[in-house]
């Protein structure tokens, strides 16, 4: 045996304190989870209960036809998708012109675009408000969505995956009378997708836990995303856990089941999106 | 007619000019939702607003007054006080974790990696209510139900002057424990292993190599973990809006006021549209100066890149 007994007594006491820290950070998500199916008389019962008894879905019901749930969660899938696409399309735009082209001022141009990514949104959240005071957009998606749409991480991110396809390629398009947005969309995105695939979760998961933004552009209680709409009942005096935790659990599902099917993307996206969080 | 659209077609089509093109979309949107909005927060800031359109102009005076007001001191020493919490947590925990976990050899480090980076994917809302929930005031919130059993009488976590910041940063921290781990292994892994079987060939001890290999070749990736969590902690905003007891920012109990909740209710729940840009301009400085720093360390202003 290659490894002595101190080794593996180490390794055992470091394995257990590993398993108790995961317990720990596994614990407020079955919390929330069993909370979710409680009576809500029973999420503050003592002794505590760590199983639901007795099991109910009224959490669940009445979130779903009492409240505008059902509505907010769609607004969320809306404002997702129609963010994830347009910011894809500029992210990819952007990116093949730094990665794939040269011209004047590129260099100028990119320190711009990473400089954009360290203004924080805090720091401008009133003025830019007020721009969309003037633009009429408050309340509504466009006003959420267009501000950020070109975002700099996006094209940073396509540019130094794109900078890696080679030049013939486009070379042998362009000689065979291919236009250059030919090239762009029939040869460079079908190339960029594995990077495509990591933006679209890393935007996707963004958006749909986006908060501070919507809540300033958003008013009309129909139209919140699925977070903004949360936190109103959060915020309130008399908070109705149970339906709160049935709303948290049916939150944060759908990240949970693309987080298993594509871990990979999810880890190189928040990992390379640090620049900007 | 025909040769005008030609020329456009083959204006789009000249490769010197169609970088522009495809950059015009970012510059557009730059230009009108970020250098207007910073130019217009600093005017702004010289302002004093009754209702969105009538403004007095007051010069510095809102600077001054930030100075002066009880709450922005209380909103810097929290935003000060979670900034450092964060990083010395992730120094003291997240780096340690990551030395065990860097190793492919430790049982199961593959789904540890994984088991602690999950709480990074709930919204703060949602690990808001459940965290509610847990830190609750009276009795029968959880924390306290099970301090009870061993005997320690029931706090008001979320009221009191020391934990109501501390208990944010304890949610804070658990979110993001898991992706600086993730930063820490990318990088432990990726450091070059001829170092380290020469040390053991000259009998070095786990404790000499960790603090004569591993941490002077880790430091650019732990200072930007840290500088990343810096500029996190300096704009927390969502984790103070939901922990905050029932949304009170007039109760003399709210002790978890940050700067980023200042701008907001400053702003947009007392419609101080000047002062909460003064605290929006300083935030801004703040965060560039931080960012200048992490980019540096990244070293995007190499020239040859």
């Amino acid at each position: 045996m290659k490894y002595d007994k101190t080794y593996w007594m180490k390794t055992i006491v470091l394995f257990l304190l590993l398993l108790g820290l995961s317990i720990m950070v596994l614990f407020p998500f079955y919390w929330m989870f069993i909370s979710s199916f409680k009576d809500i008389g029973r999420i503050f019962s003592t002794p505590i209960d760590f199983i639901p008894k007795p099991f109910t879905l009224d959490g669940y019901r009445k979130l779903l036809t009492g409240t505008l749930y059902g509505r907010w969660y769609l607004n969320s899938i809306i404002i997702t998708v129609l963010y994830t696409i347009v910011a894809i399309f500029f992210s990819c735009l952007g990116g093949v012109a730094f990665g794939k082209y040269d011209f004047k001022y590129k260099q100028t141009l990119f320190i711009i675009v990473l400089s954009s990514m360290m203004i924080p949104l805090h720091g401008i959240l009133i003025p830019l408000f007020l721009v969309l005071v003037k633009l009429k957009w408050i309340d509504s998606y466009l006003g959420v969505i267009i501000p950020f749409a070109a975002s700099p991480f996006g094209i940073f991110f396509i540019r130094q995956y794109s900078s890696s396809i080679p030049d013939e390629l486009l070379f042998a398009g362009r000689i065979d009378g291919c236009s250059e947005f030919t090239l762009f969309s029939k040869i460079l995105i079908p190339l960029l997708k594995p990077a495509i695939g990591v933006l679209i979760i890393y935007f996707s998961m963004i958006v749909w836990n986006w908060f501070i933004w919507p809540l300033v552009v958003i008013r009309s209680t129909t139209k919140f995303p699925l977070n903004v709409g949360l936190s109103t009942f959060i915020t309130q005096y008399e908070i109705r856990y149970d339906e709160v935790m049935a709303g948290a659990v049916l939150c944060t599902l759908p990240l949970i089941v693309l987080f298993v099917f594509m871990q990979k993307q999810f880890v190189t996206g928040l990992t390379a999106g640090a620049v900007k969080q | 007619m025909q040769r005008k659209t030609k020329g456009l077609q083959h204006l789009s089509n000249n490769p010197k000019i169609i970088p522009y093109v495809y950059l015009s979309p970012f510059l557009l949107l730059f230009l009108v939702f970020m250098v207007y909005p910073i130019i217009h927060s600093l005017y702004l800031s010289l302002f004093e607003f009754k209702g969105i359109k009538s403004s007095t102009f007051v010069g510095l005076n809102n600077y001054i007054q930030l100075l002066k007001d009880q709450r922005f001191k209380m909103a810097l020493f929290n935003t000060v006080y979670f900034s450092v919490g964060m990083i010395f947590l992730t120094l003291f925990i997240s780096f340690p974790l990551s030395l065990i976990l860097s190793s492919n050899t430790f049982p199961g480090s593959k789904a540890f990696r994984l088991i602690y980076f999950l709480p990074i994917l709930t919204s703060l809302i949602v690990a808001g209510a459940i965290f509610k929930l847990i830190f609750l005031d009276s009795g029968a919130g959880l924390l306290n139900s099970i301090l009870a059993i061993v005997g320690i009488k029931p706090k008001k976590w979320l009221l009191d002057g020391f934990w109501a910041i501390n208990s944010v940063l304890i949610m804070a921290f658990w979110r993001r424990m898991g992706l600086n781990i993730m930063y820490f292994v990318a990088g432990l892994q990726s450091l070059p292993t001829d170092v380290y079987e020469s040390a053991m060939m000259d009998g070095a001890t786990s404790w000499q190599k960790l603090r004569y290999i591993t941490i002077p070749m880790m430091k650019p990736i732990i200072s930007f973990v840290m500088i990343i969590t810096l500029i996190y902690s300096f704009l927390a905003f969502d984790e103070i809006f939901v922990l905050n007891p029932a949304g009170s920012m007039d109760s003399p109990q709210n002790n978890m006021v940050t700067m980023g909740y200042h701008l907001y209710e400053s702003g947009f729940q007392l419609f101080k549209f000047g002062y909460g840009s003064a605290i929006g301009f300083m935030i801004t400085l703040i965060i560039l100066l931080f960012s200048t720093f992490q980019l540096k360390l990244l070293g995007v202003f190499d020239t040859d890149k």
